[in-house]
């Protein structure tokens, strides 16, 4: 008889599927019932049969998986989590110095991270609280000035108008008056006079900004030009509350003009983080009045503000393609370029070069962040260093646990949970630090940060956590969990050489951003010196300038020379604006020898009054100031040298050029001087005899005097001119103004560069404990051997020293780089000499052998008989 | 009934374990209990049970020797525990006990007149 064989496939399902448990007696009971149905009904039925009976046995009883004998324990699982935190706090405990250098490096570097971190929140936040912020966008205009494009947010009243009618995207128009016009208004109510900063606004101005009105609704207040909107503050300070304040008698003056109105709404005090900052609204149709729409010309560039709120799903891309020629189109003036800018990136995206954005604020967001993300990786490079340096302590943990079965990744997650919770415990630390520091790092910044535990700022503690987590702990989890356990409890120890250049590396690393730092801070300050020691041409100290209001506006003439009177006061005179000149675009129409047809060169214009110069104290180098001795001065002009050279006039005093279509005289060629700030270079300027224009007094205050003569200015103006708040300015703090931002980024860049020096030092430090351990035996033999202590400490320094000339050869260029990028936006800089490098390089290693040091010289002075005794 | 819950299936195959008097494994109790309910049951059922009643602790299992016959394959034998044989007891006083709880009269068959 031949033998018969069940089906191969059936058998195999079973083998493939059954639990083997099982498997053998089943196979054999359906073999052994097969066998006996070929016999009874023969082969191909029996085959059927067993086929039908083995499918049958594919249930999930006979298929699932037996349970392990030896069960595996998830590493995440609540056991191993103790584990992980029990060798944590022991390791922790064991070994102090490593861990406080550790804490100590992580705390500060998250201290540095957390109020970047809320600073750039907080910039980043600016102006975009508004709630059609997606869709309020900024008229600005490129202009023709000179050989360059000039970009400002200075358009036409007549846009208002005119864009919602022409533009179908557009939903509405906001236009306001620029803020820089008003120094201040002085406001009246019930016999008390304030000082506010105001604007004019027109009709739907809180229909498209998100300022919320705690009295009147956005529908109605601005309508009428008899009223006014104050802020909530203003109210509390003329009225004693909101409530009260609604439907009260205010006077706003300004200049000479002056108005009474009915106070219709209330607003909530515009938020820190608004460019808008007002604290009384009044609506622009008083402003028509005060100056009529004929003396303000109809075109597409102008003084004014204009914000357009776009309707929902409008396409800004199309709308900015149709602005493009609008101006050259409905104005006729083919030198402006009109488009729009989103109102919430005006504040960090603010600069233009020549049409281009160029950034602007947003670049020191940028550096600031840049800086937050070197200072934590110091921070987490020391701990990484720190621990592979630890390693050949905790080689043998690695090995005993490896026999004992513990995986990889049972390893890696015992050294991450560890950097973690390092991370974790330094977090909450610097929490608290950052708690207690936040007034003064406020004042520095002037801002208004808090720490409020929002979602945002949650997410942003948990990310910064992991990262630290995980960046510090990645290189010791992964460089530990590899040791061969055999090798390790033999007591060999693994240092390869990539152990030992990734160790270098880093500390390179470190040192190397040290440098930079401190190369980065001294450039900065080398500058900020510079410019304050730069002579700006014109005397800033001790001057004061007040807008002139009532009497002093109609009367300009009897008020300054009853001033000049006041004791202490120097001199004194008027001018249109004050002479920095942050926001000011030169202007067209000055014409001579039939040139400049086209307005290639264009000047600043200021009309000025009799002895501004010599107030101001600007150098005449030819001709003479304005002066009453001479009749003809009303048609007389002052230009700089800057402008004279790009006339290329060889002989301008008596020359006769035309301004704005009238004839004048240059009478005097003055000094260069720096009207705007040292990041510009000095442009063409014409001073233009024209007291009526004037609105500014400005006052020299004898030196050292000056607290008791305002008191007697201020005296002289309230009997001078009743009713007005006396309000003044100092130039030098608006020069002070002009380099906010440097001055914060020095400031902070000075604290940051300490912190980070620190930080390295102490990885530096723990290195140098730890290599000074490990070759205690060595040093021991050496000084048997009769090796001095010097010789000792230069072998032990020698190693560190020459890292850190690496890094100083790394870091100089990379600083030099760095500085000369941030140098750039100076028009006049200081030099920046090879000193500055030799010293800070010098600085590093004077700090590195003063790191060092106390552990080499400890080590040097052991007495060999205590190294060597064991063994 | 306390612990011991068998169902009727698992009640009978342990009853065949218990009933062989030569060693008992897959194939005869199969064929056992195919013989004694007179239905056609399938030899995956079987298995499923016997396994079934030996997680529970009712029945006890162990290989046998190589044999030819089964392609060198051993055979797994199943006695009865303690536990199981006290479980059949079990039930079986139960049943005793409801079968004398029967009025007499009402075992007998009922006659019909009409």
């Amino acid at each position: 008889m031949p033998e018969h064989r069940p089906p191969r496939w059936a058998d195999y399902l079973l083998e493939k599927f059954v639990n083997p448990r099982f498997l053998e007696d089943i196979q054999g009971n359906l073999e052994e019932v097969f066998l006996r149905r070929v016999r009874e009904a023969g082969v191909a039925r029996a085959r059927r049969e067993y086929a039908w009976a083995a499918v049958r046995h594919l249930t999930p009883y006979f298929t699932k998986k037996s349970p392990s004998p030896y069960p595996t324990v998830s590493n995440l699982s609540p056991a191993m989590m103790n584990h992980y935190l029990t060798y944590a706090w022991r390791h922790f405990a064991k070994n102090r110095q490593f861990t406080f250098l550790n804490a100590v490096g992580l705390t500060t570097g998250l201290i540095c991270t957390l109020l970047i971190y809320l600073w750039v929140a907080d910039e980043l936040a600016f102006d975009r609280f508004h709630e059609k912020s997606a869709r309020l966008y900024k008229v600005m205009v490129h202009e023709k000035g000179g050989d360059k494009l000039v970009t400002s947010d200075g358009t036409g009243g007549i846009l208002r108008e005119m864009l919602p009618k022409d533009m179908p995207e557009v939903e509405m128009a906001v236009c306001t008056t620029p803020p820089a016009w008003f120094q201040k208004f002085s406001l009246s109510a019930e016999g008390r006079t304030v000082s506010a900063a105001g604007n004019f606004v027109s009709t739907d101005y809180f229909k498209a900004f998100s300022f919320p009105l705690i009295q009147g609704n956005a529908q109605s207040v601005l309508t009428d030009k008899n009223t006014v909107t104050i802020s909530e503050q203003m109210a509390v300070r003329l009225f004693g509350s909101a409530e009260k304040a609604t439907n009260q008698l205010v006077e706003w003056k300004w200049q000479a003009f002056s108005r009474k109105c009915l106070v219709t709404g209330v607003f909530k005090d515009q938020p820190h983080n608004s460019s808008e900052q007002s604290e009384l609204l009044i609506p622009l149709s008083a402003w028509d009045e005060l100056l009529p729409q004929g003396s303000m010309p109809n075109t597409a560039t102008g003084p004014f503000r204009n914000f357009l709120v776009l309707k929902p799903g409008a396409d800004a891309h199309l709308l900015e393609a149709k602005l493009a020629d609008y101006a050259k189109k409905r104005f006729n003036d083919p030198n402006a370029t009109l488009f729009i800018q989103k109102y919430a990136d005006g504040y960090l995206y603010g600069q233009y070069e020549n049409g281009v954005p160029s950034g602007g604020r947003i670049e020191y967001v940028r550096l600031f962040s840049a800086i937050a993300v070197f200072i934590l990786l110091i921070a987490c490079i020391n701990f990484m260093n720190l621990s592979t340096a630890k390693a050949s302590v905790r080689v043998k943990e690695v090995g005993v646990k490896k026999a004992l079965g513990a995986g990889r990744a049972t390893l890696v997650f015992q050294f991450l949970g560890e950097s973690t919770l390092m991370s974790f415990i330094t977090l909450i630390i610097a929490l608290g630090v950052v708690w207690l520091a936040l007034p003064y790092f406020n004042t520095i910044t002037n801002k208004h940060l808090a720490l409020h535990f929002s979602g945002q700022f949650i997410t942003a503690l948990a990310a910064i956590l992991l990262l630290t987590g995980l960046l510090a702990g990645s290189y010791p989890a992964l460089y530990l969990s590899r040791f061969n356990p055999a090798l390790t409890l033999k007591g060999k120890l693994l240092h390869g050489m990539g152990e030992l250049w990734v160790r270098k590396g880093l500390v390179v690393f470190q040192f190397a951003v040290s440098v930079i730092f401190i190369i980065s801070v001294v450039v900065v300050y080398k500058q900020i010196d510079y410019v304050q020691a730069k002579n700006p041409g014109y005397e800033k100290d001790n001057i004061v300038y007040f807008e002139m209001e009532g009497r002093a506006a109609t009367q300009t003439e009897a008020f300054l020379a009853r001033l000049k009177t006041v004791p202490g006061v120097v001199n004194a005179s008027s001018i249109q604006q004050k002479i920095i000149l942050p926001a000011f675009l030169p202007s067209a129409g000055v014409r001579w020898d039939g040139k400049n047809g086209k307005d290639e060169i264009r000047f600043f214009k200021m009309p000025v009054n009799y002895g501004l110069t010599e107030t101001l104290g600007i150098q005449m180098v030819a001709g003479r100031s304005f002066s009453k001795d001479f009749g003809s001065d009303t048609a007389a002009v002052i230009l700089n040298e800057t402008a004279i050279r790009q006339m290329g006039i060889a002989d301008p005093i008596g020359k006769q050029i035309m301004v704005d279509g009238f004839k004048a005289n240059i009478v005097g060629v003055a000094q260069d001087f720096h009207f705007n700030s040292l990041h510009e270079a000095i442009k063409p300027f014409i001073f233009k005899l024209s007291p009526q224009e004037t609105m500014l007094a400005t006052v020299k205050i004898q030196a050292g005097q000056v607290p008791a003569t305002l008191a007697r200015i201020q005296d002289f103006y309230a009997s001078f001119n009743p009713g007005y708040a006396f309000d003044y300015e100092f130039l030098d703090r608006d020069y002070q103004i002009q380099y906010a931002s440097e001055q914060l980024v020095a400031q902070l860049a000075r604290y940051f560069a300490v912190l980070a020096i620190l930080i390295s030092c102490l990885g530096l430090f723990g290195l140098a404990a730890f290599t000074a351990e490990r070759r205690r035996k060595e040093i021991g033999v050496r000084k048997v051997l009769g090796a001095s202590t010097g010789s000792v400490v230069a072998m032990l320094s020698r190693e560190f020293l020459v890292l850190v000339a690496v890094a100083i050869a790394v870091g100089c260029p990379l600083a030099w780089w760095l500085t000369q990028r941030w140098l750039d936006h100076f028009a006049y800089r200081a030099t920046i000499g090879a000193g500055i490098f030799a010293g800070a390089a010098l600085a590093t290693i004077v700090i590195t052998l003063a790191t060092i040091s106390f552990q080499s010289v400890r080590a040097a002075l052991t007495n060999p008989t205590q190294s060597l005794q064991s063994e | 009934m306390k612990r011991t819950f068998l169902g009727e299936f698992e009640e009978i195959v342990l009853l065949v374990v218990a009933g062989c008097t030569e060693e008992a494994y897959g194939v005869t109790i199969w064929e056992r209990v195919q013989e004694y309910t007179g239905r056609s049951v399938s030899l995956s059922a079987v298995h499923a049970t016997l396994y079934r009643l030996e997680e529970k602790g009712f029945l006890t299992s162990e290989m046998g020797g190589a044999t030819a016959e089964r392609g060198g394959r051993r055979k797994r034998f199943f006695s009865i525990t303690n536990y199981g044989n006290r479980a059949l007891q079990e039930i079986n006083e139960i049943r005793q006990q409801l079968w004398q709880a029967i009025p007499a009269e009402k075992l007998q068959p009922k006659l019909s007149f009409s």
